[in-house]
């Protein structure tokens, strides 16, 4: 809105229209309310930072990971220049594994942090302490996301995006043992997801707290390439509809690869959303295992995003829309080198779907 | 020695692996040894070959990822036992060099390592550089052993994007070595335009690539 001159600014009609500003409402939140809405959008729960959205923005990597400032910048980076209805933040899926002591490969210009060195020898010894929400870079999420709140309240959904339960104790433990573990000695394994859940479901109330309107719960180390249906089944099914019970708010989950295995079992987590990868996953198989359950979020491939011409970007999003793709999201991170004009595609191709 | 003997050892150390019983395995490498079965058989015939069945129920989505890891596991505690059997000189035959690793800025280990650990158990003679490698360590660990194909291994679009950067200083520094690549955002359209000479889709298919491209099969 602009900004009226001082002697306006507190006359009846711009009060009246900075309260319509402040009632604005996304339709992505009907959405997953489970309305119909008359178009489709394009929001993208999962992360949507490119290196020329740094550069317009003026805030990028390696700030963006340790700045409050920087961070909620570069995540509205996207909605400011591309046009996506919706904000996410963090970056990474380090922060967690960060705190509680693993090895940290720092981030870079081009580079997230990643994950290098378990934290725990043995799964006993796994720990969360009480206080871990205070230490690290959780602050610096928290504070991102309170302006983000304060700024678009809820004109533009904000996603507080948390490594999965399965994915982060293969983090702290390190991931093949931790898969090997799932065979070798169950009971210990189920013990160590108890702990890391109820830290997940700690840190994502204190998300919601801080103002995220939706949390993303990315679980790529769950995916169907790695773990068979009844593994999920029987140490994820559990967990995830704990954290659904627990969490205070919506929620998507996002694993990538193929999931096509897991669908029928996705759909009894409880969980609002589902974020898949296209095209490994097939949309009509995920449309019928989850009926109305939970909103299908995805699936324009980032090869193409990444690759592509924007044609091959509309082309993509016209098919997701005529499979009846609720969401429109790119079907994973986009890489950096993503080319802005590609993401501009997705949303100008949304915008003539509706015309 | 019976050939019914011989038979029963065999199938129980490639049945051990396969039902990820290492015990079994040891126990039948041990017995191997006590009946005086050539080790090399025993590997070759019994573990290896249980492997490659393994490798096949992978293919098919019967096993994933846990089950193929521990099979290894049970493969390499019966190696164990039958390696320092092996009489002198008679060593495993490997079919080629292997130098394996994640391509630079990715970390990621799981589908590099399942690579690295089936090309071994298939004949091939690995040195795994490990992930976020970049190309100068590619290239000086060339020029010391001298391997007969390179595997790069990404994971994400963004990392991926090197490829073709490494393929053409490789083949620059020595015309003859072969490159395969993998991971997931990969195809094998793209493994040609990257200019890789193969490409595999999982663990299996990357030692059936690797003899391939090596003229063996």
């Amino acid at each position: 809105m602009v900004r009226p001159p001082y002697h306006l600014r507190f006359s009846r009609f711009f009060l009246l229209q900075r309260w319509r500003e402040a009632l604005k409402q996304s339709p992505v939140f009907a959405l997953f309310d489970g309305q119909q809405i008359s178009r489709p959008v394009c929001s993208s729960p999962v992360v949507n930072v490119t290196l020329e959205q740094m550069d317009l923005c003026g805030s990028s990597y390696p700030e963006a990971f340790s700045h409050p400032g920087h961070m909620a910048n570069l995540a509205e980076s996207a909605y400011a220049f591309a046009g996506f209805e919706g904000i996410r933040l963090p970056f990474d899926l380090c922060i967690e594994a960060e705190a509680a002591g693993c090895g940290i490969k720092p981030a870079g210009r081009e580079n997230p942090p990643s994950v290098v060195k378990p934290a725990f020898e043995n799964f006993d010894s796994l720990t969360m302490p009480p206080d871990i929400l205070d230490r690290g870079r959780f602050g610096i999420v928290f504070e991102a996301a309170v302006c983000l709140r304060k700024k678009y309240k809820k004109s533009v959904p904000i996603y507080g995006g948390i490594t999965g339960p399965f994915t982060l104790a293969g983090h702290l433990c390190g991931t093949n043992k931790f898969l090997k573990g799932t065979i070798k000695s169950p009971d210990t394994v189920k013990n160590v997801l108890r702990t890391v859940t109820d830290f997940n479901i700690a840190y994502a109330n204190r998300l919601l707290d801080a103002g995220c309107h939706f949390i993303v719960v990315i679980d790529p180390s769950a995916s169907g390439d790695l773990i068979s249906e009844r593994t999920f089944q029987t140490f994820l099914l559990p967990v995830y509809q704990e954290m659904h019970k627990r969490i205070g708010g919506k929620v998507i989950l996002h694993i990538c690869g193929n999931t096509n295995q897991l669908l029928p079992v996705i759909a009894e987590t409880g969980f609002e959303g589902f974020s898949f990868e296209g095209p490994a996953v097939s949309v009509r198989a995920a449309h019928e295992a989850m009926g109305e359950k939970m909103t299908l979020i995805g699936n324009i491939p980032t090869k193409t995003l990444l690759m592509g011409s924007p044609e091959d970007v509309g082309r993509d999003v016209q098919t997701a829309v005529r499979e009846k793709v609720d969401l429109l999201a790119p079907a994973c991170g986009v890489a950096l080198q993503t080319p802005l004009a590609n993401l501009k595609a997705m949303v100008q191709a949304v915008h003539q779907i509706l015309t | 020695m019976k050939e019914e003997i011989r038979e029963t050892i065999l199938k129980e150390l490639a049945e051990g692996v396969i039902q990820l019983d290492d015990d079994r395995v040891k126990t039948a490498a041990l017995k191997a040894i006590a009946e005086g079965l050539d080790p090399l058989v025993a590997i070759q015939e019994g573990l290896v070959r249980g492997m490659n069945t393994v490798g096949q129920l992978f293919q098919k989505g019967e096993y994933f990822v846990p089950e193929v890891l521990i099979c290894a596991d049970s493969l390499y505690a019966g190696l164990e036992i039958l390696k320092p059997h092996l009489p002198k000189g008679q060593e495993i035959k490997k079919v080629g060099k292997v130098l394996i690793g994640s391509i630079e800025g990715d970390v990621h280990e799981i589908g590099k390592s399942l690579v690295s650990m089936m090309m071994d158990i298939g004949g091939f003679a690995v040195t795994d550089l490990g992930v976020d490698v970049p190309l100068q360590k590619f290239l000086s660990a060339h020029k010391e052993e001298r391997c007969d194909i390179m595997a790069i291994s990404a994971l994400m679009s963004t990392t991926m994007l090197k490829m073709p950067e490494f393929i053409r200083a490789i083949k620059k520094e020595d015309p003859k070595v072969l490159v395969m690549v993998g991971g997931a955002p990969i195809s094998r359209e793209l493994a040609e335009k990257f200019g890789a000479d193969g490409y595999a889709e999982d663990a299996q298919g990357a030692v059936l690539e690797g003899k391939k491209i090596l003229h063996l099969q």
